[in-house]
């Protein structure tokens, strides 16, 4: 599908999926899903942990903190633009009358 | 470039200039230390900035625009500045040396202070940058809307 080449290539998985997108087979689109969901939560992982060091008093720098949220907020925000997407166009299709 | 990239360049010159607001605020600390543990009055310190070279740790992953635009900074070094001391005439010092002059360090107030603004200012144009971006993602998904 035309669609899961111009995610693969757009470099939002990047870091999750690189092997498997690069090479002839494209996943299936479940897959490239799942493992931006996967991306997202390791992101948001991420950022609580540096929230929480921060409050121990262990974080290195305040801006590494900020970025880390600010990095989990918008990989969230863009994976559920993309979702929206998809879920409209499947509806759209869904409605085609045969 | 990965999606988050410019968040990485500006975190990398974020952190380079805290480094060298504490390098700063250690000079000034120093201004009148005359007595150092390798002899001699304080040096003053500054670091040196390099671009850091996008070396990617996915290989096959976007090997056309790999490094295009730089990952950022880094601090290769920090150095000591080897102007001479400044030298005082205070016989009474105890660190004064047979003639009576006494080896200050090298910090002067004045650049200390104006180095300390460019890098607040640095600091400020990197944050700018990163809230750029983000309205930038952000507005990106208004196409089609």
């Amino acid at each position: 599908m035309r669609i899961e080449q111009t995610l693969a290539k757009s470099g939002i998985f990047s870091g999750v999926s690189g092997e498997r997108a690069g090479g002839g087979e494209a996943p299936s689109f479940g897959q490239m899903m799942r493992d931006a969901l996967e991306r997202v939560n390791q992101l948001q992982q991420e950022a609580d942990e540096s929230t929480a060091a921060l409050a121990f008093g262990t974080a290195d720098n305040l801006h590494q903190v900020m970025i880390a949220g600010e990095r989990a907020q918008l990989a969230l925000q863009l994976t559920i633009a993309v979702r929206n997407k998809v879920v409209e166009a499947y509806q759209e299709i869904s409605r085609m009358q045969i | 470039m990965s999606l988050f990239s410019a968040f990485d360049i500006s975190a990398s010159a974020l952190t380079a200039e805290r480094l060298r607001m504490d390098l700063i605020a250690n000079n000034l600390a120093n201004a009148n230390t005359t007595r150092t543990d390798e002899g001699g009055p304080f040096k003053r310190q500054m670091a040196i900035f390099a671009p850091r070279t996008g070396e990617r740790s996915v290989p096959g992953r976007g090997r056309a625009t790999r490094s295009d635009s730089g990952m950022g900074v880094r601090v290769v070094a920090i150095v000591e500045d080897q102007s001479p001391a400044r030298l005082v005439y205070d016989p009474n010092h105890p660190d004064a040396d047979e003639s009576g002059m006494v080896a200050m360090p090298n910090v002067d107030p004045v650049r200390e202070m104006v180095d300390l603004i460019s890098a607040t200012r640095a600091y400020e144009a990197n944050i700018t940058s990163i809230n750029a971006f983000k309205s930038m993602a952000l507005k990106a998904l208004e196409i089609g809307r």
